[in-house]
């Protein structure tokens, strides 16, 4: 027996919904501290988004089975409608996020118009206005997904595990960084400057050695430690400093990044020295573990 | 096969009510939201059950989302029972060595106060004027840990216990030293007692204080203390021990704001010096 147009959407219907309260069941079972609220929120969107994909399904079949073929030749504001309704459906969807809304509109604008010209002059305006809705479909779905990532340059956080600090828990301790440079510095002053986690204003110094040559105490000054290379150290190829604090202040960090893209050893430039032992990497004293990575540093003229 | 459907709905409706009658706050959060979880499940359940029994559903996706009814029906039951077989279960943070400090506290150091992990102990010196403590810090739990009791995952959940023990020296330099500030509690050294001082919602202070025979400038010892939070308690129930003996046991108003150990007073009465030796922190459920 042929299924009528009516139970076919109510199944449909009945799945968008199944989905949504799968993602409601979901969440509120498993989520640290639900609200059923919260679910029921999940839950409209996950049906919403179920919804959406079910149109774009439906939009995609249509338009292969030719069903717009009858139109195709009519000419009509059709495209520059669809054009206002999918802006329309933007402008509602990310109210309250107008970067979101900005990016999504041009992305879409920039997208939508070649489409509707090239789709118009190959198949009609209503042709064209179904391109646009289609992809004003797609859009709509995908620009309400947050996908966003941590940025790489970002404020020093203790749990990061792209950016934190490192200190000098102890006296005994010692941080290394090394340079390997594929030609002598040029020969005017330089200095190697370890920029710190936060500014600094205890009574603790921080003394430095490079390649075991004791250059005295280097900081902090301003907020940074700022190590001078000597004159007669300017034709040396590979730097290795190394810096102790005394006394111990946890308030006193420097940086250190997990990527050692643009360091000159880039997964070997830093070391500790925790009164044992040298160690890869750094540590971070805050959370009291290792961690992989390097020291920020920036060579500096003058 | 209507019968056979009818027979799974209604089993699944009995696990359903079976999960709710046996709810416990501390396991599975609110009573309704695992009410609603229960709920979605079984109308999830239901309609993927209705459109697999639907004549155009091909038969693989008809036991597909059978399967996947029952799953999403059984879930929020399974979820709870896993979580009340963890009753036991706890949170706990140690300091393993001195220079993984981290890990348990973090330090604030103000004006002269100073900070350093040295072998056996992590010294914190905060001289009279200068503020010097060491926060506790009490892990919170992300979502990957569905399997733990709700009460668990955050710090001073409901129906959660927290204790934090500590083995310190603490040198006085002055009459008082902070020992630990739970604020609305403070515990704090005197020359001949402990001395702790609570405060009540209306602002209104009590005070207490065990009398040490021997309590020399210097003072060595394990502390433990313990917080009860939950429904019928406001701020829970608190109990102080030193080295095994009783020194406090009482009711705060309100829950501990933080646990912190050292210098939080900065007038001339207070200063001295904690060195740490060893730091646990457990968070379990209180039945």
């Amino acid at each position: 027996m042929p299924v009528s147009p009516a139970a076919r959407l109510a199944t449909r219907a009945g799945l968008c919904a199944a989905a949504g309260l799968c993602a409601a069941a979901l969440h509120a079972a498993l989520a640290p501290l639900p609200a059923a609220d919260d679910a029921l929120r999940v839950g409209g969107k996950v049906a919403a988004g179920a919804v959406l994909a079910w149109v774009a399904v439906e939009i995609a079949r249509r338009v292969a089975g030719g069903r717009y073929a009858a139109f195709a030749r009519r000419d009509s504001l059709a495209p520059v409608a669809a054009l206002l309704a999918v802006s329309l459906l933007f402008a509602v969807l990310f109210a309250g996020m107008p970067s979101r809304m900005t990016l999504n509109l041009a992305g879409f604008h920039a997208v939508a118009l070649p489409l509707a010209w090239v789709v118009g002059r190959r198949a009609g305006a209503r042709a064209a206005a179904a391109a646009v809705m289609a992809l004003g479909v797609f859009g709509a779905g995908g620009g309400a997904v947050n996908a966003t990532r941590a940025p790489i340059i970002n404020d020093v956080v203790p749990e990061s595990t792209v950016k934190w600090a490192a200190g000098w828990p102890t006296t005994a301790w010692v941080l290394r960084h090394e340079l390997l440079l594929e030609a002598p510095l040029p020969p005017a002053p330089q200095r190697l400057v370890f920029p710190l986690a936060q500014p600094y204003a205890g009574r603790s110094r921080v003394s430095a050695t490079l390649n075991g040559r004791d250059l005295g105490p280097v900081g902090p000054m301003g907020d940074g430690i700022s190590v001078p290379i000597p004159t007669d150290m300017l034709g040396l190829t590979r730097l290795s400093f190394e810096l102790r604090a005394d006394p111990p202040d946890p308030r006193l960090r420097v940086m250190a990044f997990r990527y050692g893209r643009g360091a000159t050893l880039p997964g070997a430039a830093s070391h500790y020295f925790d009164g044992s032992a040298w160690r890869a990497g750094t540590f971070n004293d805050a959370e009291g573990r290792q961690q992989d990575g390097v020291y920020i540093v920036r060579m500096v003229q003058g | 096969m209507v019968r056979a459907r009818v027979a799974l709905g209604i089993g699944l409706i009995l696990v359903a009510l079976v999960a709710l009658g046996t709810h416990r706050d501390w396991a599975d959060g609110p009573r309704e939201t695992f009410a609603f979880a229960l709920a979605a499940g079984l109308a999830a359940a239901a309609l993927l059950v209705w459109w697999a029994a639907g004549e155009e559903t091909p038969a693989w996706a008809s036991r597909g989302a059978t399967a996947a009814g029952i799953t999403i029906a059984l879930l929020p039951a399974l979820v709870h029972g896993v979580r009340v077989a963890n009753a036991d279960a706890a949170v706990l943070a140690e300091l393993p060595e001195p220079i993984a400090f981290g890990r348990v506290v973090s330090p604030t150091l103000r004006g002269e106060s100073t900070f350093s992990a040295e072998p056996g102990a992590v010294v914190l010196r905060a001289p009279a004027g200068s503020e010097g403590f060491l926060d506790v810090k009490r892990p919170a739990l992300g979502a990957d840990r569905w399997e733990l009791p709700r009460a668990l995952l955050p710090p001073g959940g409901a129906s959660a216990l927290e204790r934090i023990t500590w083995s310190a020296e603490i040198e006085r330099d002055n009459t008082y030293f902070v020992v630990l500030d739970a604020e609305p509690l403070v515990v704090q050294l005197r020359p001949f007692d402990v001395y702790v001082q609570t405060r009540a919602a209306d602002g209104r202070y009590e005070e207490k204080s065990l009398p040490m025979s021997n309590n020399p400038a210097r003072t060595r010892g394990t502390w433990s203390f313990s917080h009860i939070s939950g429904a019928g308690r406001a701020g829970g129930d608190v109990h102080l021990e030193l080295d095994g003996r009783d020194v406090w046991s009482g009711r705060l108003d309100s829950p501990p704001r933080h646990l912190r150990l050292g210098e939080t007073r900065t007038d001339r009465e207070h200063g001295g010096t904690l060195r740490l030796t060893a730091l646990r922190y457990e968070r379990r459920v209180a039945h």
